[in-house]
């Protein structure tokens, strides 16, 4: 079997005692056959025969991506290969990073067995409304094609209310007024900010809906693109005050451009002894296929369960291009699961000297992926 | 070690303990002290704050080093740096040009809220107040309880009616209630801060808020070695002293030269000053958010690099120090401190001109170097950065120093 078959056959078959393994083959793969990954292996001296464990293999900066093509030569020409950016950022377009998925068909099987886990544990089908472009509109976006792909799988119908520019929260309002009227369960996709959109809109015109039971939603993004940041416990709180969705049926997923797996909310839904309450202080599970750790920014160690560090992961879905990818993002494993704390916890107050997101706007002020 | 506020209860403070302080040093100042007292006074209190022998001066930064996770030979420097232009004749000089302008109405009492960062931050404007007349009351920060608190023990132990004129708080900033009551008691009241704090106050007519800048360096490099390797030491030093988390820390260095290569040289030379600092002023404990911050930027200048923009990383073990060439910056590159420096090349004055042109207003101190016509110091001045000085002496701004444009010590001592 292939690299690429063996992983979509853990994906779909994950057994967990094979994954050191699989993973320890899935970096010499990327070694060999990505230079720019080979180039920082080599400058960090690493010698891939000689790395024993997952968590020893070296781990690129989500930034990476922005300024290297971290995929095997050509791969973004081959036949059905896809390439992603994130979203455009203070410095410009050419600043985007750029994430070749050369087998798209295992990004799907990632991305639409997780979702099967953790949003669709029931296994039924309903409408979906999407609040975010799917990818005929927004190809570039690893979002789009990851809610074109849910709708393919778990949609009996669909709208989708969003387009490059803007969110159709009429149209979205009437799409849910409808399946309210059906008493059909729907689910709502899209970012956070989409999200906080419909809600104004919802609040200032004085409507709420009763949307039916076993309706849920998915959001994602979090504070990109909100002006005022909502945070997770009151959209949780709005999507129950104004949609009438369950606590434990509204659900945020982190994941970004850079990785093919993606993480959600545990709740009571989805998992046994997960969050039914309304609190946003909730953890967050990765698929088997993925491994997460918090590293110390100083040492780059891996941290014990609980301890605050830089999140990392291991995505065996990202066969194709550098599986350990080492974020901005604060957060902390515990139990196996991950708590993402983002990149704005636990600042200090500083004096006189300025920090620098005040000096000038910088990366960090991203948009949705 | 006993600090004046071990004996304070900051939980128990209300806006009446407040108004208690600020009309006591207002009664204070009232008194008999004129301003040559005064500064003869705080000129044996810092005599003696200048002295590493001090046994007060000694524990005071034994605590702060304890409790920041800073290394106490970089403390110890960093305040030998602060404290270094406060000597009895600056001082007399300044009280000499306050009483000139005594008919000047001067604010009697003058609250100060200090940030946590940079020990003793703000004691140049608490020195100018105490010169001019004023009663002082300070708010420590929680990071930072010690210095102001132990100095004015120092200065009470001097001269009593001195030291009556200057009392010291801590709490918390979530007490607003406190804060408030300071804003209300107080004639003026002084901000160091973050820019959130400065903002939330702003609409406060009596507050002075000194806002977050950075400061920078610029060199023209000479045909003298040992000259650019000396420049190199001095710029490495203002960049560790204080871990560079002041509004003085020196965040990106400018080598001006037409010559290929001239940054490159200067930031390798810089890196292995600041690799030598290591071991003579040991690093920091980073905090975590820092490290975060200061992995991005390499990792920015890494893969940069890897991808062939003529960038490069100068790294120190672990997060010790950081120095990126970024040979043709487009913006101010601001650091996330802890000895994190940029290096850029200009070509010529022109160049460095038309790239401060619109960020010189958050730039509070320039150093240069090898400028030996004087012609850069002249368009660095014309720019309006209030402090101008040589490398090495980046955190030894003069007593009279145009702080943050000068508004408070125009209002104090009425120089203009």
């Amino acid at each position: 079997m292939s690299i690429y078959e063996q992983v979509v056959s853990f994906i779909h078959r994950p057994e967990p005692e094979s994954f050191e393994r699989l993973a320890l083959e899935v970096f010499r793969h990327q070694f060999e056959g990505i230079e720019p990954y080979r180039r920082y292996c080599e400058g960090c001296g690493v010698d891939p025969g000689a790395v024993r464990g997952v968590d020893n293999v070296p781990a690129v900066s989500n930034v990476a991506f922005k300024y290297v093509d971290l995929a095997a030569k050509g791969a973004a020409g081959a036949p059905g290969a896809m390439t992603f950016f994130t979203s455009g950022t203070t410095q410009g377009r050419e600043r985007r990073g750029r994430h070749i998925v050369a087998r798209p068909e295992i990004y799907r099987a990632s991305a639409i067995a997780h979702l099967r886990t953790m949003l669709f544990p029931d296994a039924r089908r309903m409408p979906i409304l999407a609040m975010h472009p799917t990818a005929d509109a927004m190809p570039e976006s690893s979002l789009s094609t990851m809610i074109s792909w849910c709708i393919e799988e778990f949609a009996t119908r669909t709208l989708t209310a969003a387009s490059r520019d803007r969110v159709d929260v009429a149209a979205a309002s009437a799409f849910l007024a409808d399946c309210e009227a059906r008493r059909e369960p729907v689910c709502i996709l899209g970012t956070t900010a989409a999200f906080v959109a419909l809600c104004s809109e919802l609040h200032d015109a004085g409507v709420t809906l009763r949307l039916a039971a076993g309706s849920r939603m998915m959001d994602t993004g979090g504070a990109k693109g909100q002006v005022v940041p909502m945070q997770p416990a009151e959209v949780i709180a709005r999507a129950g005050e104004l949609l009438g969705i369950a606590p434990a049926m509204v659900i945020n997923e982190y994941g970004m451009t850079e990785l093919c797996s993606q993480l959600y909310d545990a709740t009571a839904f989805n998992c046994p002894g997960g969050s039914g309450a309304n609190s946003g202080d909730r953890y967050k599970i990765a698929p088997p296929w993925m491994r997460v750790t918090a590293r110390d920014p100083v040492t780059l160690r891996p941290l014990p369960d609980g301890e605050t560090g830089l999140l990392t992961f291991f995505d065996l879905a990202n066969v194709g291009s550098v599986s350990a990818v080492m974020t901005e993002d604060l957060g902390w494993v515990e139990r196996g699961m991950v708590r993402v704390l983002g990149r704005t916890a636990g600042g200090e107050a500083r004096g006189c000297a300025l920090r620098i997101r005040q000096f000038s706007a910088n990366e960090a002020a991203e948009l949705p992926r | 070690m006993t600090t004046a506020l071990a004996h304070v209860d900051s939980s128990r403070l209300g806006g009446a303990e407040i108004a208690s302080a600020v009309a006591r040093v207002r009664g204070a100042a009232k008194l008999e002290i004129d301003a040559n007292r005064m500064a003869g006074a705080l000129a044996q209190a810092f005599a003696l704050w200048r002295s590493r022998d001090y046994a007060r001066r000694r524990d005071a930064l034994a605590a702060i080093a304890h409790s920041a996770g800073y290394s106490v030979a970089m403390l110890e420097n960093s305040i030998d740096a602060l404290l270094k232009p406060f000597t009895e004749d600056a001082l007399k000089s300044m009280a000499a040009r306050v009483s000139a302008n005594g008919a000047v109405d001067r604010p009697k009492t003058v609250g100060f809220i200090a940030a946590g960062n940079v020990a003793g931050a703000g004691i140049h404007e608490i020195a100018i107040a105490l010169i001019a007349g004023a009663g002082v009351l300070i708010k420590t920060a929680s990071a930072e309880p010690v210095f102001f608190a132990e100095f004015a023990r120092t200065l009470a132990e001097v001269d009593r009616g001195a030291g009556a004129r200057i009392e010291v708080l801590q709490w918390n900033r979530a007490r607003t209630d406190l804060t408030a009551a300071l804003i209300v008691d107080c004639d003026r009241v002084v901000v160091y801060g973050d820019d959130a704090t400065i903002e939330s106050l702003r609409n406060r007519p009596n507050v002075i808020g000194f806002g977050s800048r950075v400061s920078a360096a610029v060199v023209v490099p000479g045909a003298d070695a040992s000259q650019n390797e000396r420049v190199a030491q001095l710029l490495a030093r203002d960049v560790a002293l204080f871990e560079q988390l002041g509004c003085l820390s020196l965040h990106q260095v400018f080598v001006v030269s037409p010559a290929d290569g001239a940054a490159r040289e200067f930031a390798m030379r810089m890196s292995k000053a600041l690799g030598r600092l290591s071991e003579s002023m040991p690093p920091a404990r980073v905090p975590l958010r820092d490290a975060a911050e200061i992995r991005a930027v390499r990792e920015r200048a890494r893969w940069r690099a890897i991808a062939g923009d003529p960038v490069e990383l100068f790294e120190g073990r672990e997060l010790q120090w950081t120095v990126v060439l970024d040979p043709r910056a487009d913006s101010f590159r601001v650091s996330p401190g802890f000895r994190t420096v940029h290096v850029t090349g200009m070509r010529d004055r022109i160049e460095f001109r038309d790239f401060f042109a619109g960020v010189s207003g958050q730039i509070e101190a320039m150093a240069v170097a090898g400028d030996e016509s004087g012609e850069l110091r002249a368009t660095i001045r014309a720019m309006g950065i209030p402090y101008v000085c040589a490398a090495g002496e980046m955190q030894s701004p003069p007593f009279d120093w145009r702080h943050g444009g000068g508004r408070f010590l125009d209002l104090m001592v009425g120089l203009r």
